[in-house]
């Protein structure tokens, strides 16, 4: 039956309805309406994308990495948004992180005092000579002794006002303490100053948001929304286990919990179980053929949501390409790399191998994030959660600023479009 | 007046997802505590709150607005300052905490893109406010809050999407 046209949902009501903001008779309604209605369903699956892509940029937003923030920043004492990516930074720790090099840091030892202090020494051994000799008068040995006295005490008390940057190095010693002492706005900002001025010294600009950072990223685990977070780098450690990839999931889905409030969680079971089960036949209606491969193997299986094996991304628009090859493509999850943003590799309807590749970023409320790589181009691809006939979302993609890589004919075909997707699990290609 | 242990209750029901709410709004974690800090206070002093966490991030999205005005220049400054200290850091961080920092950087200037009643309402739904709860907060009757945030979304992402056109391809 196809819908009349005066009843197509607006936008504003497809979100309401996805957001689960409508009354039952109503989600009833547009649920019906969008099975039988290709064109809402398109609709529909573009509202899933821009429903996941907004979430994941607002959730990008909380994402500040270890060892890019400056001093003030990482003075504070907690730093964590929903994902709790953002890692703690606490007085104490940086005093502990600072301890082992307390005796060079009171002593003050940096290039530009070490060549004044040899200055210093040669200049009173010339003196000491010169007077041994008989060459030079009491006073002026004096008025050098007076001298080498008085640098180093000059120095140091620079230090206590080190934004004032009466001095590189004594205006570094101080970015790493003020901080600390003075957490009023102003000092905050002259710390940040300081704090640049010290970048050239590598001992101490570094190794306080390092030692820092590590070891509390355990701490903040449980929280994190995204497979992102700063242990990425050393989970990419080679063999990593089944059970990390639990555990990168697990954490997803607490975080996911957390983020979708206390209203989901209070939602009564059975009206939870009517709502998701009226969204599911929305996805079945963005229709694509289905890959069959010669010898092909499907490799889905993994724990809850883990991308694994091979998925079939189909448009029903016609002539819909992503990264410049036609629709449909297989996208082949390679789980051997980094489980937090899986590589995938995209194949034509055909089996062979296309030119794409893209990164696989699980993000907040079950939702995917693709993002190709492709020299010459960009895309992405946001997609919803996964329902029964897998998951709808909105692929974009179009050529690059930097687009050296295609060739003149590329250059001229037109930008592509955003465009609704489906990507549905699928055999695998033989290889 | 609200009693102390209603007080208790609000902050600890909602100090949490209130100064989330506002970091993200404000890009800046100690200006966000500080307006949580003086929403409670202004709870504490209100005479009935009828439907607290609407009411939360009403008053905490009308404090925004008056401490943008006054705080503008400050926070550009502090900016600025981030910028320059990551701009000169001396050790080059790991690749995908540059990627991380670079998806920040865009998820700030394409929020910053949208509309502030759109923003607010993006916002407030990403911390699970129900669209009475929005259409509350923000003064909008509830059929609209879909349309403001079909719009809010449809907005972030083509401001994202061009924002991430203008730098070159993505790594391989």
């Amino acid at each position: 039956m196809e819908a009349d046209a005066s009843t197509h949902p607006d936008d504003g009501t497809i979100h309401a309805w996805l957001d689960d903001a409508l009354d039952a008779a109503t989600a009833a309604r547009i649920a019906a309406h969008v099975r039988d209605c290709p064109e809402c369903a398109e609709r529909v699956a573009e509202a899933r994308g821009l429903i996941a892509g907004a979430s994941r940029i607002v959730g990008a937003l909380d994402d500040v990495p270890a060892g890019t923030r400056p001093a003030w920043a990482q003075d504070a004492t907690v730093d964590s948004g929903p994902s709790g990516r953002a890692v703690p930074f606490t007085s104490a720790q940086a005093k502990a992180s600072t301890t082992d090099a307390s005796l060079w840091r009171w002593l003050r030892v940096t290039p530009a005092r070490a060549a004044i202090a040899a200055t210093l020494i040669v200049a009173l051994g010339i003196t000491m000579t010169r007077q041994r000799t008989g060459l030079d008068t009491p006073e002026s040995v004096q008025v050098s002794s007076s001298r080498s006295a008085s640098a180093p005490t000059a120095e140091l008390g620079d230090s206590g006002r080190a934004a004032g940057g009466a001095g590189a190095g004594a205006s570094a010693q101080g970015a790493m303490q003020a901080p600390q002492a003075t957490p009023a706005p102003d000092h905050l900002l002259d710390s940040a100053v300081a704090k640049s001025l010290a970048i050239g010294h590598p001992q101490r600009s570094m190794s306080a948001a390092k030692d820092a950072a590590i070891p509390q990223a355990p701490a903040n685990a449980a929280a994190a929304s995204t497979p992102v977070d700063s242990l990425a780098g050393m989970r990419v450690a080679e063999g990593r286990s089944a059970l990390q990839r639990q555990r990168v999931i697990g954490r997803d889905e607490r975080a996911d919990k957390v983020r979708t409030g206390a209203a989901a969680a209070a939602a009564p079971p059975a009206a939870a179980e009517a709502v998701t089960a009226a969204k599911a036949a929305d996805a079945s209606v963005a229709r694509g053929e289905r890959s069959s491969f010669a010898g092909g193997s499907a490799m889905r299986g993994d724990v809850a949501g883990t991308p694994t094996g091979c998925y079939q991304l189909a448009s029903a628009a016609a002539g819909a390409t992503w990264g410049g090859e036609p629709l449909p493509l297989t996208v082949a999850v390679d789980l051997t790399a980094d489980a937090a943003t899986p590589t995938a590799r995209l194949f034509s309807a055909d089996g062979r191998p296309s030119s794409l590749q893209a990164r696989w970023l699980r993000t907040t409320r079950d939702s995917v994030r693709l993002t190709l790589a492709r020299p010459g181009y960009t895309g992405t691809i946001e997609l919803g959660p996964e329902l029964a006939g897998g998951r709808t979302g909105l692929a974009r993609s179009g050529p690059s600023s930097v687009n050296s890589a295609r060739t003149p004919s590329e250059q001229a075909a037109a930008p592509e479009r955003a465009m609704p997707v489906t990507l549905r699990p699928a055999g695998c290609p033989s290889r | 007046m609200v009693s102390p242990d209603k007080l208790s209750l609000l902050f600890k029901s909602y100090h949490t997802p209130l100064v989330r709410f506002l970091t993200r709004r404000l890009g800046d974690r100690d200006s966000a505590e500080e307006i949580a800090q003086e929403t409670f206070v202004r709870a504490l002093r209100a005479e009935t709150i009828t439907s607290d966490r609407s009411w939360l991030f009403a008053v905490a999205s009308n404090l925004v607005r008056d401490d943008a005005r006054r705080d503008m220049r400050e926070r550009k400054r502090l900016e600025l300052m981030r910028t320059h200290a990551q701009a000169e850091s001396a050790e080059e961080p790991e690749p995908s905490a540059v990627e991380r920092a670079e998806d920040q950087a865009m998820a700030r200037r394409a929020i910053e893109m949208l509309a502030e009643r759109d923003r607010d309402a993006l916002l407030m739904r990403e911390e699970g406010l129900g669209y009475e709860e929005i259409a509350e907060a923000l003064g909008l009757s509830v059929a609209s809050v879909g349309t403001t945030l079909s719009r809010a979304r449809r907005r972030l992402m083509e401001a994202y999407e061009s924002l991430q056109g203008e730098r070159p391809a993505e790594r391989a």
